[in-house]
């Protein structure tokens, strides 16, 4: 259910049309054209999915007194049709889940209609985490873990380094920030910086046309210049709010997140690890953006 | 009125005294009165339960350091929470102290280089600024700030290369203001950027010798936006939020840091703060460069004091330290090779701030994590640089209790870059300020001393021993001090070291001076006079002269008589006194003196009276630039002279043989002649009539020498006249008793001092010779007396010697006759300059002396004191109202005193009464 006011401040007493609020929540996808190539983009452009639309007079035509008029509105947050529930708000760059109220003033045929567009977040009731989730995700990285596509010559040339660490769980809450640790065992060539990239891939489409791509969210250092080997460093990534939502696989799309851990080396090699995360919404939301957004 | 006919009259009344009543008191009559109010705040009164004022006052007289008072107090304040509010605020104090010392230690000239985009003109930054935001096609907002935080060190980033330091500084007061106003102006992220820039710049390390520096420089400016933030948790966690996902990490840790107290907000358990800390512990170990990482901690801890008493996450923190400890020794190694960019110890200095102050912090108010500290220390190779920050954080009674180990961590620690000297030296002052227990001490000193003794620079061992020497003179005997005093000579000595250790020799043996019980004891030492050797150069040998001398004076006993500790004494005595020449400015002249007076009152051997002599004779020898001084030995002198109980003259004789041939080489005329008189009366209370009219003749001699004025102390000229008025007159007043000497004529003595002071050449319309004249004329007049006043036991004054003879008074009226034709002439020539007043006033004088003295029967002398009298009656309008009456009624007063006792005087007064009345 979705709870509101709509204020008026009016400096005299105003005639209007009618008052309407348009309730909509709306997944737009787009298909890069970087995946699927240009003339399937234009083609295959996806149809935006409607999650929401509902509608609700506020106000038969007639007038406005002066002053502060306010209308009290109750909503409610239920998908009909397909796929019967409302994703989490997210912002990516090729699917956009968006939700937002408009309201509009109808007036004579003279004046042009006023409307207010306000965006509004969608949050999933928090479930908690699966218990095997919370099983730690070892890795360790080495030349011989490397990519199987580098020739055998070129890992026999690569300087030996031994990196292990491990993932706190593999299915992490968009509240709390992913942690782990990183342990460099020894390494011959210096390491310049360690990162942690966190990437989301999103996927449009269905089976014959679709898209997947994947783009950086954000990259945090985790260790600056060469750190002294077996010592374990943490890590500790905060999840932006905006980028970010639950795992989401769905018929015509899906956002999934990966992290890429990265180990820069002095000469500029870059060795990088792929992990595949499952974000979840276990834990309420902290005090959020969402109060102060509005604003 | 030449040959005025003089004929002096007897007294013929008592003379009475008006003594003024005594009255016991308690208080000193000029000590001010106080009015104390007692303060009844019942606010304070709630609080302690007595009026806190009276309790400092008691607490004081309990002696009581009011500063540790004040810290009790603080500790009784029943709010726990005011307490835990003062702690912290007491280490940022510190902080801030040490903030100043650390900028001006860790400076360089080496050019700085500063990369910013903030620097660079607003136009070509908004220019910048549009063409990013041209890129970004996604329109929301926290995005495209997102964006531009990642943009901007490529963007318009301009380096600004070949600063000075003080440039440097002046650009981060730039930036700070830029901060502040952009925080103002509602440009938060603008505001976020440049914090983030300044802490990046922490990261450059290029500048070593700068570095500790810079986090100073910097870090104040990023206060600025926790002040800035307001208090809504959710706008406090969007920041939260906007830190966390800075990319680089130094960064990102140096602002939660910085804004760290802003988790205040969010949440308020103590357990909560703590894992964060935690948390952002483990995260700095992700900094590779040793240094960045110290100084990293360092704030964190700085940060961490202000909200939560609990040391665990410090200790953590060393713990990492300690693991990244051997990390800083590959530094170290590799400067080692490149001494050329900076050397291993200057190195290793840097990072001495950091430490300390977070040792200093965990050690704060606990001992909980002392005793781990220390044993990690020992574990850890190259411990050297720790183990300084111990030394110079931990509470120096923890140190002296485990003195033995820390010694014996020194004499194991070989860490390059930092020498054991350099230890040894910290050690120093801990004990120094507070001693390890008695019973080990001795072993601690050997132990100690075996290391330092090892030393072969003599640059090194001069400091260690530098701080050493207080531990040892203030727990030791005067034997171990002669030791060390020894063992410095012999090492000082070789290679002519110790010419470039002055001042540290000069501190050392202040020190000694300071803290040694007795300096007698320090004075006769074999080692002692031979360590005043080590200063060649004559500045720095005066200077130390000068201070042994002050501490003797200060904290010797009262009187000496040990023939090794005068002679010590009189060495450096001569030291100073031979440093005292032509050049010499007044006020080294009147310290070097004023010391070695002390020295010389100091000296006393009891009754062997002649061997005290001899030493001021000694003295008088070796002090022979110091005015001041021979004035004391003249002085004492003659105190020793009236400290003579025998019979005989013989030894008082010597004395003040001995005080006047030491006056004449007394500069000053003044003085010359203060000391002549009173050498005079020394000898006539001794019978050495001889040698009191030499006195006395010499002292009048000298009248015509006295300059006619003095330069004051403030470079005023003062006139001379006020004294030889004063002097005369005491000098008079001694003449009554002396005896006329067989060689001379009568009244040898009143005669010179009358020529001389006809001699003199006085001021024009100067008052001083009349003024002369008429206490001469006093004193002629008592001559005439039968019986004097007064006398000296002992000797025959002229009232027995002449037994009252006609011939005696004939010449003393002649005499009186030619004193007052003097007087007339200056009557006259007062009239002549037209100074009315002060004619009058010596007219009146004369008059009453002429009434007192004088036989008025005696036309002549009538006639000249009426004549006085008009004299003085033509000037009445410039008199004081007062002035006439008053000498009409004391004319009176007189003819009534003597109106029994000699009728014709009387008749011959009240005779000039009415001559005075009708004319």
């Amino acid at each position: 259910m979705l709870l509101g006011c709509v204020q008026f401040q009016c400096a005299q007493e105003t005639k209007h049309e009618g008052i309407i609020l348009y309730l909509e929540g709306i997944v737009n996808l787009q298909l890069s054209a970087k995946t699927v190539g240009l003339f399937d983009a234009f083609y295959n452009s996806v149809k935006p999915i409607n999650l929401l639309q509902n509608s609700l007079e506020l106000s038969a035509p007639g007038k406005l007194s002066a002053g502060r008029s306010e209308f009290h509105f109750e909503l409610p947050l239920v998908c009909k049709k397909e796929p019967r529930i409302l994703y989490e708000t997210y912002h990516g760059v090729f699917i956009n889940v968006n939700y937002q109220l408009t309201c509009t003033v109808k007036r004579n045929f003279l004046g042009k209609a006023l409307t207010k567009i306000q965006q509004f977040c969608v949050q999933y009731k928090p479930v908690p985490l699966s218990e095997d989730s919370k099983k730690v995700v070892p890795f360790s990285l080495s030349p011989d873990s490397l990519q199987k596509n580098a020739s055998a010559k070129e890992r026999l040339s690569m300087p030996r380094f031994l990196i292990t660490g491990r993932l706190d769980r593999s299915e992490f809450c968009v509240t709390t920030p992913i942690t782990g640790s990183i342990t460099v065992q020894h390494t011959e060539a210096a390491i310049k910086s360690i990162e942690m990239q966190l990437v989301r891939v999103e996927t449009c489409g269905c089976d014959e046309g679709y898209s997947k791509d994947a783009t950086e969210i954000q990259t945090i250092q985790i260790a600056d210049g060469n750190v002294l080997p077996k010592l374990e460093l943490p890590i500790h990534m905060v999840l932006p709010r905006l980028f970010t939502c639950p795992t989401l696989l769905t018929k015509n799309f899906k956002i999934e997140f990966e992290l890429n851990l990265i180990v820069v080396f002095k000469e500029d090699y870059t060795v990088s690890e792929n992990f595949k995360i499952v974000l979840k919404r276990s834990a309420g939301p902290l005090p959020s953006k969402v109060t102060t957004a509005g604003r | 009125m030449a040959n005025l006919e003089w004929v002096c009259v007897p007294r013929c009344y008592e003379v009475r005294k008006n003594r003024l009543t005594g009255q016991a008191t308690l208080e000193h009559p000029l000590k001010q009165h106080t009015v104390t109010v007692v303060d009844s705040n019942p606010l304070s009164r709630a609080l302690e339960g007595t009026d806190p004022l009276s309790q400092f006052a008691r607490q004081d007289d309990e002696l009581n350091d009011p500063l540790s008072q004040m810290v009790t107090e603080f500790d009784l304040k029943p709010k726990r929470r005011e307490r835990d509010r003062t702690e912290p605020e007491d280490n940022t104090l510190q902080w801030s102290s040490r903030r100043l010392g650390i900028l001006n230690r860790f400076t360089t000239n080496e050019k700085l280089s500063l990369s910013t985009s903030f620097l660079v003109s607003a136009g070509s930054l908004d220019g910048g600024n549009e063409s990013i935001k041209a890129q970004t096609v996604v329109a929301d907002k926290t995005k495209f700030r997102l964006e531009q935080l990642d943009h901007f060190d490529d963007g318009s980033m301009r380096h600004m290369m070949d600063l000075t330091q003080q440039e440097y500084i002046q650009r981060f007061e730039q930036l700070k203001q830029e901060l502040i106003q952009s925080w103002h102006n509602d440009q938060r992220v603008k505001a976020l950027k440049i914090a983030i820039q300044c802490a990046k710049m922490l990261a450059d390390t290029t500048v070593l010798q700068f570095y500790p520096s810079q986090p100073l420089e910097i870090l104040p400016h990023r206060r600025h936006i926790r002040a800035g933030k307001g208090s809504c948790p959710g706008y406090v966690q969007n920041w939260f939020y906007k830190i966390a996902s800075i990319r680089e990490l130094l960064p990102r840790l140096y602002l939660e840091l910085s804004i760290f107290k802003c988790y205040e907000f969010l949440s308020s358990s103590r357990e909560e703060y703590e894992r964060i800390l935690q948390r952002l512990t483990h995260q700095l170990r992700g900094i590779a460069d040793p240094l960045v990482s110290s100084y990293a901690r360092c704030y964190l801890v700085r940060m961490g004091v202000t909200l939560t008493p609990s040391k665990t996450y410090i200790r953590e923190n060393f713990a990492d330290l300690f693991l990244v400890y051997p990390q800083i020794f590959r530094f170290v190694a590799r400067f080692n090779l490149h001494p050329e960019i900076v050397t291993a110890s200057s190195y290793l200095q840097l990072y001495a701030p950091a430490f300390d102050y977070m040792l200093l912090c965990l050690v704060h108010k606990s001992e909980l994590h002392t005793q781990d500290i220390l044993n990690e220390c020992k574990q850890l190779k190259n411990n050297g640089a720790i183990l300084m920050s111990v030394l110079s954080s931990f509470k120096s009674e923890f140190i002296a209790t485990n003195a033995l180990e820390f010694i014996a961590l020194i004499n194991a620690s070989e860490t390059p870059g930092i020498s054991k000297s350099q230890l040894l030296r910290s050690l120093g002052s801990c004990v120094s300020s507070c001693a390890p227990l008695q019973e080990q001490r001795v072993t601690f000193l050997k132990a100690a001393f075996e290391t330092i003794n090892k030393l072969t620079d003599p640059n090194e061992y001069i400091n260690c021993v530098e701080t050493w020497a207080v531990f040892v003179s203030q727990y030791f005997t005067i034997n171990e001090v002669n030791r060390l005093l020894g063992e410095l000579n012999t090492r000082m000595c070789l290679g002519k070291a110790y010419e470039k250790h002055y001042s540290q020799l000069q501190n050392i043996l202040t020190r000694i001076m300071q803290n040694y019980r007795s300096i007698e004891l320090l004075l006769i030492q074999p080692n002692f006079l031979p360590y005043l050797d080590l200063f060649q150069k004559e500045s720095v040998r005066v200077e130390v002269c000068k201070n042994i001398l002050s501490f003797y004076k200060q904290n010797s006993e009262e009187y000496t008589c040990d023939a090794v500790v005068t002679n010590a004494l009189m060495y450096l005595g001569k030291i100073l006194n031979d440093s005292v020449n032509a050049l010499s400015v007044d006020d080294e002249r009147r310290q070097i003196a004023q010391l070695i007076n002390v020295f010389i009152h100091k000296v006393h051997f009891g009754n062997d009276l002649e061997q005290q002599l001899s030493f001021y004779v000694e003295a008088r020898g070796t002090f022979s630039n110091l005015d001041a001084v021979y004035v004391t030995l003249v002085h004492a002198a003659c105190k020793l002279a009236t400290r003579n109980r025998s019979k005989s003259t013989g030894f008082v004789k010597a004395c003040i043989a001995y005080c006047f041939i030491t006056i004449p080489s007394i500069e000053a005329v003044q003085q010359q002649m203060n000391l002549y008189l009173l050498c005079g009366q020394l000898a006539l209370q001794h019978l050495c009539l001889g040698q009191a009219d030499a006195c006395f003749e010499a002292a009048l001699q000298l009248v015509n020498e006295l300059p006619a004025a003095t330069v004051d102390f403030d470079g005023k000229p003062r006139s001379l006249e006020p004294f030889l008025v004063s002097y005369m007159c005491n000098i008079l007043a001694t003449l009554i008793v002396v005896p006329d000497s067989p060689e001379q004529g009568v009244l040898y003595f009143l005669r010179l001092l009358l020529e001389v002071v006809g001699r003199h050449k006085f001021k024009a319309d100067s008052s001083a010779p009349s003024i002369i004249y008429l206490h001469s004329l006093d004193m002629l007049y008592v001559q005439s007396l039968e019986r004097f006043p007064y006398h000296i036991k002992g000797v025959v004054s002229n009232d027995d010697l002449y037994g009252h003879d006609p011939k005696f008074l004939q010449e003393v009226n002649n005499m009186c006759a030619q004193v007052v034709d003097a007087i007339l002439l200056q009557l006259k020539s007062l009239g002549l300059a037209q100074q009315q007043r002060s004619q009058a006033e010596l007219a009146l004088q004369l008059f009453l002396r002429i009434v007192k003295y004088a036989d008025l029967e005696r036309e002549t002398i009538a006639q000249l004191a009426v004549n006085l009298w008009l004299l003085a009656n033509k000037a009445q309008s410039q008199l004081d109202v007062k002035t006439l009456p008053q000498t009409l009624r004391s004319v009176e007063i007189l003819y009534k005193q003597i109106k029994d006792a000699s009728p014709t005087r009387a008749q011959a007064i009240a005779k000039l009464l009415l001559r005075m009345r009708s004319s």
